[in-house]
């Protein structure tokens, strides 16, 4: 076999891995980024959970104040920030390349929610 | 007999409360087998505790306005309990949200995910949504019995 024939198999060998190397990412990006997306809003939501019971008990211990205007509704407001916290961690997961890990990360927020729930449920109501 | 905007608003939230937090049992119920797929329960379920905490949201300047007051001078514990009644309701929602997301996530298209872990994350949290909205409810109707809108 002669230099050029043999430079000219490999390249086109290359070329192959190349063009089946983007088929697949494309097909694993089309699959998995609804369940990617739904997982994220699922450590969204638990976050958000987690993020209402810590300032509530933040509120009854004195260390946060709600008072930031004089029409605001404590309860809004846990609301409010909750909310844009869950929303912000949401996009945070969908962004980050974590997708493998969000089982385990999803069951351990809902584990600390429910535990600081039940504190605030408890104790600081 | 003529009724107030708040209470006509008061006896909806109720009634939809209690079915709310019945509806977060038939998912509790129905994933506890995790292959199931019962996006229909889930979300009409999810959907209706939503649309009854919007309910309360509308309310509640009405009841810190004119209720919450009179309630803590006359049944301390109530008004507490009424309290707790909230974070219980706020925690109904956001783990039926969690529920939903999780299970849908379970179930969608493409084989990367580890799905029986989120199937056992959304039959948990809709576990606890179901507790807290029953417990949420019966503070509820504790309360309304002690005083309600006129």
């Amino acid at each position: 076999v002669s230099n050029a024939t043999w430079l000219e198999s490999h390249a086109s060998i290359t070329q192959r891995e190349d063009a089946a190397y983007v088929d697949r990412a494309r097909t694993q990006r089309a699959t998995w980024t609804e369940a990617r997306i739904a997982s994220s809003f699922a450590i969204g939501w638990a976050f958000a959970l987690f993020a209402y019971a810590c300032i509530q008990l933040g509120m009854s211990a004195g260390w946060l104040s709600a008072d930031l205007a004089s029409d605001t509704i404590p309860l809004f407001f846990r609301w409010g920030v909750s909310l844009t916290a869950g929303l912000l961690t949401a996009a945070i997961s969908c962004v980050a390349d974590s997708h493998r890990r969000m089982p385990k990360l999803a069951t351990w927020t809902l584990v600390a929610s429910g535990v600081a729930t039940a504190l605030v449920v408890i104790f600081a109501p | 007999m003529s009724m107030s905007l708040p209470r006509v608003l008061q006896h909806i939230h109720g009634h939809m409360g209690w079915l709310a937090a019945l509806a977060l049992v038939h998912p509790a119920i129905l994933l506890r087998r995790h292959g199931r797929r019962a996006m229909l329960a889930v979300g009409a379920a999810t959907f209706l505790v939503t649309a009854t905490a919007v309910l309360g949201a509308v309310m509640y300047p009405h009841y810190r306005s004119q209720i919450k007051p009179a309630l803590f001078v006359e049944a301390p514990s109530l008004g507490w309990a009424f309290e707790r009644k909230e974070h219980l309701a706020t925690a109904a929602v956001l783990l039926a949200w969690a529920g939903l997301a999780s299970h849908y996530a379970a179930h969608a298209r493409g084989g990367r995910y580890d799905t029986r872990r989120f199937a056992r994350f959304a039959h948990g949290a809709y576990i606890a949504a179901a507790v807290s909205a029953l417990t949420a409810a019966s503070l509820g109707v504790a309360v309304a019995c002690q005083r309600s809108f006129v």
